[in-house]
């Protein structure tokens, strides 16, 4: 019998062997990020120091950025991939003068401000603010953005027309969108939008929304991949997703007909969620850190955000590829939500409350 | 020695305490606040309730596959344990997501009227699917060791089956019972995994939510610990009533004949199995075969034989590691009777309803900035901790299964200490301790958030990969390495527990 067990386990490693491999001919078969695709050339650098980076951000986007600069510079580079970004900065608070941490990189504001409001942040230096507008970093220079995804509508130009999409968001609830619209509520950035409506509108209004996409019969699906299928088979006309969903399948598959669309930068439906770095005040070598953070908002770096993940550049001249607009053209409201401070997290049970599940 | 370990033990208490005195009257507000005793109370409901139902089931289902000709008994008797091994938050995601509208059961069955896993009812739900084999395999080793002459004595006395159940066979299980019904309770206390999926908001969901407030989450921490020791020492003043079981049945234990009620039985038996184990593991290879359909894109980042081969390892050294901390305090308490050793165990016990994070926490306090902090020691630190209540209660248990009379016959015939207890007692008492390693051996697999605090950089085990996976909608990868888990703990369970028994 226990020879019999033993054997259950090639099994499962064949099977997902067999996922790994894909079906060879689809093409569909595609990792996210292919390090050769972006080449930054960067120039050795000449420090004794090691470097270590806490990455809120996961090891699948930003894994091969990061190991490009450490091949190329030479730095000898640790990167701990902790999870949750929020986590993360709580044990950097707990490690206290301690900490091995040299940089955070975080993959929202929030968790940065905590750490600017307990003093942890140094100051970066202006060569490296300066690079990036200010609605994209910390009024008190202790971090800069990295990069940014927006909430957008999408839909099939062909079916849907602009001219017949909603002005704002918010129209999403008027009767001729009956039935048409997708969403994803358990996804986070899904709730950091309904987090931002909870500062932008205050609560009732936002519960008022949420009640309205219900009793308008909104279809829920599990992620933003399957409401971006939905649209392109037409089983739904329009979905609320981030924008780079739709540039991710293009990139897999041209015949996709399902495009972005940008709701008016004044509109809560449009606004941007950045990624951001920061040097921390524990660091070994403060300049090696600022040179690293200087990097992330480097053109290079910022072409691999553009090019490999597919969010938007943080600094000017660093334009999307096909018909996208660069992000101060897109020009939404950067979303603070660390005003919500702990309350942050109660986002996912009003939208349960107001009846919406996935 | 036993002081040492309580002391080890103590750590994550200590921290709390500590760090509460630091927030003085800020702390003291945060923990009576609204926004702390809500979750409280809710956490208090979802114990009992999971260890009421998890307690029902685990002893039925030892019941029906250990004493009765119920169909297919064997094969049952070891599917029922396998829920275990799966990750709670694994389990949790499977039944949210099959269980929604739209989900699988609805795309694949057309049931769309399924309710929906949410709230207490989908919490208590989630945790007995995955706890209730903490009662059952400390029961069913029981009844199936119980020595047939009492039942005998009470059916020819004219007693019904069901008479006899209540009065001779469960007195004599209400120490495993309690064991099992306690490691539930502490198991149920310290999830975050399935309260966070279904939404309940408990104490641990608070400490999360909590995280950027820390004069908050260490007030919520500190009430959850309390209540920890509160369900630890309660249990253990109750443990001093059972009478302890004299002797092992040498003859086969009694089977009961269950009549029209067979296939009934039968029917309720496969549905806990179907519901705690099929539906999971199916949800979670239906990720794989879906997303290898629609080509959705892959990870880059997962090495599945490194971290195969990762878990397997930090999870073997992690439990042997865990059985030799907690032994001595085990063997203290079943063959001295011994006070302070008692007080350590309750101590073991609470530290197990201490949520990672926390433990995880307190250790960063005390060895960051050492060379340890991130290193191999710290995290099988975190693991020995985390989970020795575990280990603690199936030791004590392999301890009283060994009578002393074999100890005592061998101290006539000469044998020192030291011989006695390699000859007779660890030979003896090995199957109860691999039982007790086991335990361990499986948490460990599927812990997440210590490992991700505490983790070398670059170490990634199964679960963290899956952690990451989910995050970044790579359910191909997710299901996958889910599956692995899944079958890596199945396996190392079978070659290292159950074969023995």
């Amino acid at each position: 019998m226990s020879s019999r067990r033993a054997a259950a386990v090639p099994c499962f490693v064949a099977l997902l062997a067999t996922a790994c491999g894909g079906d060879g001919d689809g093409g569909s078969e595609e990792t996210l990020a292919d390090a050769d695709e972006v080449d930054c050339q960067l120039e050795p650098v000449e420090a004794d120091g090691e470097l270590t980076v806490y990455s809120g951000r996961n090891e699948e986007l930003v894994g091969p950025l990061l190991e490009q600069y450490a091949s190329q510079t030479g730095v000898d580079i640790a990167i701990d991939y902790g999870g949750d970004s929020a986590t993360m900065a709580r044990q950097i608070s707990e490690e206290g003068d301690a900490s091995p941490a040299d940089v955070f990189f975080s993959q929202a504001p929030g968790p940065l401000a905590f750490l600017g409001e307990q003093g942890r942040l140094d100051t970066l230096p202006d060569s490296v603010l300066d690079k990036v507008p200010e609605q994209y970093r910390a009024a008190d220079g202790t971090w800069v953005g990295a990069s940014g995804r927006v909430r957008v509508l999408v839909h099939d130009p062909e079916r849907t027309p602009a001219d017949t999409l909603p002005a704002s968001v918010f129209d999403l609830i008027k009767p001729e969108y009956r039935g048409k619209l997708g969403i994803a509520p358990s996804n986070a950035s899904f709730q950091d939008f309904v987090s931002y409506l909870r500062i932008a509108i205050g609560e009732d209004e936002t519960m008022a929304f949420l009640e309205g996409l219900v009793d308008n019969d909104v279809r829920t699906y599990p992620n933003n991949v399957a409401i971006v299928e939905a649209v392109d088979s037409g089983e739904i006309d329009m979905g609320l997703a981030n924008h780079y969903y739709v540039l991710e399948l293009l990139a897999q598959d041209e015949s996709l007909t399902t495009r972005n669309h940008y709701f008016p930068a004044e509109d809560p439906g449009a606004i941007i969620l950045v990624a951001g770095a920061s040097v921390l005040d524990t660091a070994d070598d403060p300049e090696l850190a600022s040179q690293f953070v200087e990097f992330l908002v480097s053109e290079c770096a910022q072409r691999y955000f553009v090019d490999v993940t597919k969010e938007f550049s943080v600094i000017p001249g660093v334009q999307p590829p096909g018909d996208e607009r660069p992000l101060e053209a897109v020009g939404g409201e950067v979303a603070d939500l660390a005003e919500l401070g702990a309350g942050f997290e109660s986002t996912a049970d009003l939208i349960a409350e107001s009846g919406l599940e996935g | 020695m036993v002081v040492a370990t309580a002391a080890l033990f103590a750590i994550p208490f200590g921290y709390l305490g500590v760090r509460a005195i630091g927030n003085g009257g800020a702390g003291w507000e945060a923990t009576v606040d609204d926004a702390s005793i809500e979750p409280l109370w809710r956490s208090i409901q979802l114990v009992v309730l999971t260890t009421v139902v998890a307690t029902t089931v685990g002893v039925g289902m030892a019941w029906l596959t250990a004493r009765t000709n119920l169909p297919g008994r064997r094969l049952l008797g070891v599917l029922a344990v396998l829920p275990l091994v799966i990750p709670s938050y694994v389990a949790a995601y499977a039944y949210v997501s099959a269980f929604a509208r739209g989900g699988l059961l609805d795309e694949a069955l057309g049931v769309s009227w399924l309710p929906a896993v949410r709230g207490l009812p989908g919490a208590v739900f989630v945790l007995t699917a995955v706890s209730y084999p903490y009662v059952y395999l400390p029961v069913a080793a029981r009844l199936r060791t119980l020595p047939p002459s009492l039942e005998e004595s009470a059916r020819m006395l004219g007693r019904s089956s069901w008479q006899t159940f209540r009065s001779v066979v469960l007195p004599q299980c209400a120490a495993p019972i309690a064991a099992g019904s306690l490691l539930v309770a502490l198991y149920t206390l310290s999830d975050f995994g399935a309260v966070q999926y279904v939404r309940y908001d408990t104490l641990t969901r608070r400490i999360f939510a909590a995280r950027l407030d820390p004069v908050t989450s260490v007030a919520v921490s500190l009430l959850l610990g309390v209540l920890a020791l509160a369900i630890a020492g309660g249990e253990h003043l109750a443990r001093r009533r059972f009478r302890p079981v004299s002797g092992v049945g040498m003859k086969a234990s009694i089977t009961h004949r269950l009549g029209s009620l067979r296939w009934p039985a039968f029917g309720a038996t496969a549905g806990v199995i179907g519901l705690a184990l099929i539906t999971p593991v199916g949800v979670v290879t239906w990720w794989v075969i879906r997303g290898q359909r629609s080509g959705v894109r892959r990870s880059r980042a997962v090495d599945l034989p490194q971290e195969t081969w990762s878990t397997a390892w930090i999870g073997v050294v992690s439990a042997v590691a865990t059985v030799a901390v907690v032994l001595p305090v085990a063997w203290l308490v079943m063959r001295r009777q011994h006070r302070v050793a008692a007080a350590a165990g309750t101590l073991v016990m609470a530290t197990f309803g201490l949520p990672g994070v926390v433990i995880a926490l307190s250790l960063v306090g005390i060895t960051v900035g050492t060379s340890w902090y991130k290193g191999f020691t710290v995290l099988v630190l975190a693991y020995v901790l985390h989970f020795g209540g575990q280990a603690l209660g199936a030791a004590q248990s392999a301890i009283g299964s060994v009578s002393v009379r074999y100890d005592e016959a061998a101290r006539l015939l000469g044998a020192n200490r030291w011989r006695r207890l390699w000859r007779i007692d660890l030979r003896l008492m090995a199957p109860g301790l691999a039982a007790a390693g086991g335990l361990v051996l499986l948490s460990v697999m599927k812990e997440l958030p210590a490992t991700l605090m505490l983790r070398p950089i670059e170490f990634n085990t199964l679960a963290t990969r899956i952690n990451a996976t989910v995050e970044d909608a790579l359910f191909i990868d997710a299901g996958g390495l889910s599956l692995v888990l899944v079958a890596l703990s199945g396996v190392l369970t079978w070659a290292l527990v159950l074969r023995r028994h």
